[in-house]
């Protein structure tokens, strides 16, 4: 195949095409987002301490190697995309869109196409995205550099400028975003070569525990947290998350801490950041203890519910916490906050209260007493304790019964219709996330940004994206859309942990300029005059007015047929926004002026 | 399966026999009726097939009953030597050809599928509920627990429950 028949283009990183070149039409902008010059020269602006993002489309079929390298100041990570083939679309030509990014290692990638992986038709396009590194010591000014294609011996050159600017990217996000998984076993499901002669026991353990750790590491990287929230409904936890419990009444206490701490420790003491996810670049960011983990506590764990409301309950509760908290001292670990927090619901038939999206007022009394025990177990630890909340139905009438209980609130269903109440207990000091879905691959490629403004927009500390690393059965043949799943299983490409997505890319960009944003404009005092005029700008909806049936009736007596509100977090495609509604923001985070 | 796993099937099995027929004298039928609200009821027997959360969103319990309930079934636990469920189930007021799960205790069901609202009583739980007498569940399940089912019966001599009792089979 001769050069002449190939063809290499650079776009934005918001643009996703498929297999045949063609631009996923909600991708389709009023604006133009091109990274080219007229001379073809792809030009970028960066700031120090982090990254910024193209992709590339190799057009032709044949072999090629495709080399980048982009000055010796900056590190470039190469990944090539996956093409989802998309299920449920049996009476027409399935759609393929690019999503899971498989690491190359180093800056050279040996290919063809078709793909014979990828198994697609008639491919004429493969995508690879490019993330370029700029270190924290970086000198502003223009790095040079250049991508190259090779076919058949001959070679066609991509040139690449990208301006360091005088400004850095802060080492913490001023938002956090979080990805949950829901126990082990479904990640186990997704690594079946990993886990085949493991059995039960110690080994399997260690495995789930290395496959955690590596989940941890991937995340991190893209200034996001993973945590994995353990135990069961019914108020057990496996032998990872928890020690173990022994005894009755006075004499209960913990044992056996193994396990623990492996999982743990190295979350809790930062080490764990200190090496890279398998297949993933070199940690750039800084190897910190993580921010907060779920604590093992359940309404019967440690204590055992057959004493609830009799003495033997607050004495193996308050013991065996106190416990827990001596443990974590011992060892130092006192960085993470640990949270309370109860995930049971009454309709699992395990307990009478709703833990977790709590529907009825009387259960808030649960929540009183379960809030005076850790204040008893706990008190004066110097480990920050907290109690958490998912708040939906009775969040607004909770900040107040609960007040000075749950200081950590994530909140869904109708958050939006409190702003003034949220802004209360923000100011009281109580942490506030809100929690929703993550959207879904055929969908704009850059929504995954949407919540990430709202959060900072309304002044709220996090989002958590309920269920994010489950992409489905059969991400890639039989693609659901993956709206549960934003990092992707890598053992079908030999990698024993997770990949990252063009998603997870696109939202980890995005933070950065939440960040640089934020910076800025709390150093000039203008952090809320710049929220009302970007709330202006960009069409999206932040608060809202709750409807009549919210206004007259009592939490108990709503749902979602009288409030024509859904109150399960799914995502919902935005069609409205065109794709580079975050220009406002990028604009104003990476100014024209800085240089 | 090796002769030394029968056995302990055996002596499991019985055991739990003789745990049932405890069980089904003392849970008392009227305060398994009045442990799921009217309101809750209402909602499993007459679904809303939009809102398909809906009938979970309004699924509410009577304190009172639930933990003297929760807490009867933890101690009938502990009279034997092995891991094992006690879990309560009910008819659902209003549609009496369903039954729903009350209480449980664990991950030891047979039946019962994490967020299931209702079900058809089949088997040897229609077999129980029918019959009023105990049963015990055939072996070589999916779930692979042994199960033991015994009735619950109200003042009226009626059979409003039942009570599951599974442990998990021996390896």
């Amino acid at each position: 195949m001769s050069a002449s028949s190939f063809q290499l283009t650079a776009v934005h990183e918001w643009c996703a095409h498929d297999p045949f070149g063609k631009l996923k039409p909600a991708d389709v902008s009023a604006a133009l987002l091109s990274v080219t010059d007229n001379s073809g020269t792809v030009r970028l602006r960066a700031a120090r301490n982090g990254y910024v993002s193209f992709r590339i489309l190799i057009q032709g079929t044949g072999e090629y190697r495709l080399n980048a390298s982009i000055g010796k100041n900056l590190e470039t990570d190469l990944f090539k995309a996956w093409y989802h083939r998309m299920a449920d679309q049996k009476e027409k030509q399935p759609d393929y869109w690019p999503d899971a990014l498989i690491p190359v290692h180093g800056t050279e990638a040996n290919g063809a196409i078709p793909d014979p992986d990828n198994k697609i038709n008639g491919q004429s396009v493969q995508e690879y995205w490019v993330d370029l590194f700029v270190p924290p010591d970086a000198k502003p000014g223009t790095i040079t550099g250049k991508i190259e294609l090779i076919t058949g011996g001959q070679t066609i050159k991509l040139p690449v400028a990208v301006e360091v600017l005088a400004m850095d990217i802060p080492e913490n996000p001023c938002v956090t975003v979080y990805l949950k998984s829901y126990g082990w076993e479904k990640l186990r499901e997704q690594y079946p070569s990993t886990f085949a002669r493991t059995g039960k026991g110690a080994r399997m353990w260690k495995n789930v525990i290395g496959l955690f750790h590596n989940y941890h590491r991937l995340i991190h990287e893209h200034r996001a947290i993973f945590r994995s929230r353990g135990g069961s409904h019914s108020g057990s936890f496996d032998i990872i998350y928890s020690p173990r419990v022994v005894g009755n009444g006075r004499q209960k206490h913990l044992e056996d801490w193994e396990m623990f701490d492996q999982h743990f420790g190295p979350l809790f003491d930062g080490s764990v950041f200190l090496k890279a996810a398998p297949g993933a670049p070199r940690p750039r960011r800084p190897a910190l203890p993580v921010q907060g983990m779920y604590a093992p506590i359940g309404p019967n764990w440690p204590a055992s519910y057959l004493w609830w409301g009799q003495p033997g309950y607050e004495v193996e509760f308050t013991n065996c916490v106190a416990e827990l908290d001596a443990h974590l001292r011992a060892k130092g670990w006192t960085r993470t906050q640990m949270e309370m927090f109860f995930f049971h619901k009454k309709r699992f038939r395990g307990f009478e209260w709703d833990g977790d999206e709590t529907k009825f007022a009387k259960d808030d009394d649960r929540f009183l007493e379960m809030g005076q025990l850790l204040k008893k177990a706990t008190a004066n630890s110097p480990v920050k304790w907290v109690f958490r909340a998912d708040s939906s139905w009775q969040q607004k009438f909770q900040f107040e019964r609960l007040a000075n209980v749950v200081t950590f609130w994530v909140l869904g269903g109708f958050w939006r219709w409190y702003p003034q109440e949220i802004r209360q207990i923000i100011a009281r000091g109580d942490t506030v996330w809100w929690y929703g879905g993550t959207p879904q691959i055929q969908w704009i490629s850059n929504q995954v940004l949407e919540s990430l403004y709202t959060t900072w927009a309304c002044g709220l500390h996090g989002y958590n994206h309920w269920l994010a690393t489950d992409p489905g059965k059969d991400p890639w043949f039989a693609c659901n859309g993956a709206g549960t799943g934003m990092v992707y299983p890598g053992e079908r490409f030999g990698l024993a942990g997770p990949i990252p997505s063009t998603r997870m890319k696109i939202m980890r960009n995005g933070i950065q300029d939440i960040d640089l944003l934020d910076q800025a404009v709390r150093a000039s005092g203008r952090i809320d005059a710049v929220r009302e005029e970007l709330a202006r700008a960009i069409p999206l909806q932040l608060w809202s007015k709750p409807p009549r049936a919210a206004l007259e009736l009592p939490p108990e007596e709503w749902d979602s047929r009288k409030l024509g509100a859904e109150h399960e977090p799914n995502a919902i495609e935005q069609k409205t926004a065109d794709p580079s509604w975050w220009m406002e923001i990028r604009q104003r985070a990476i100014p024209e002026e800085v240089r | 399966m090796p002769a030394k796993s029968n056995a302990k099937t055996r002596r499991m099995t019985k055991a739990l026999q003789e745990l049932a027929r405890i069980a089904s004298v003392i849970v008392d039928g009227e305060l398994a009726n009045s442990i799921i609200t009217d309101q809750a009821c209402n909602h499993m027997a007459n679904p809303d097939l939009e809102y398909i959360h809906l009938s979970a969103d309004y699924y509410d319990v009577e304190f009172g009953a639930f933990v003297q309930m929760k807490k009867t079934l933890l101690r009938l636990q502990r009279l034997v030597d092995f891991p094992c469920c006690a879990s309560l189930w009910v008819r659902v007021r209003g549609a009496d050809n369903l039954i729903t799960m009350a209480v449980q205790n664990g991950n030891l069901n047979r039946y019962w599928q994490h967020g299931e609202e209702r079900r058809n009583p089949e088997g040897e739980m229609a077999e129980c509920l029918a019959s009023g007498r105990i049963i015990v569940a055939p072996p070589g399940h999916p779930t692979r627990t042994i199960t033991v089912l015994t009735p619950v019966f109200d003042s009226l001599g009626d059979v409003v429950g039942i009570v599951e009792l599974s442990s998990p089979e021996p390896i």
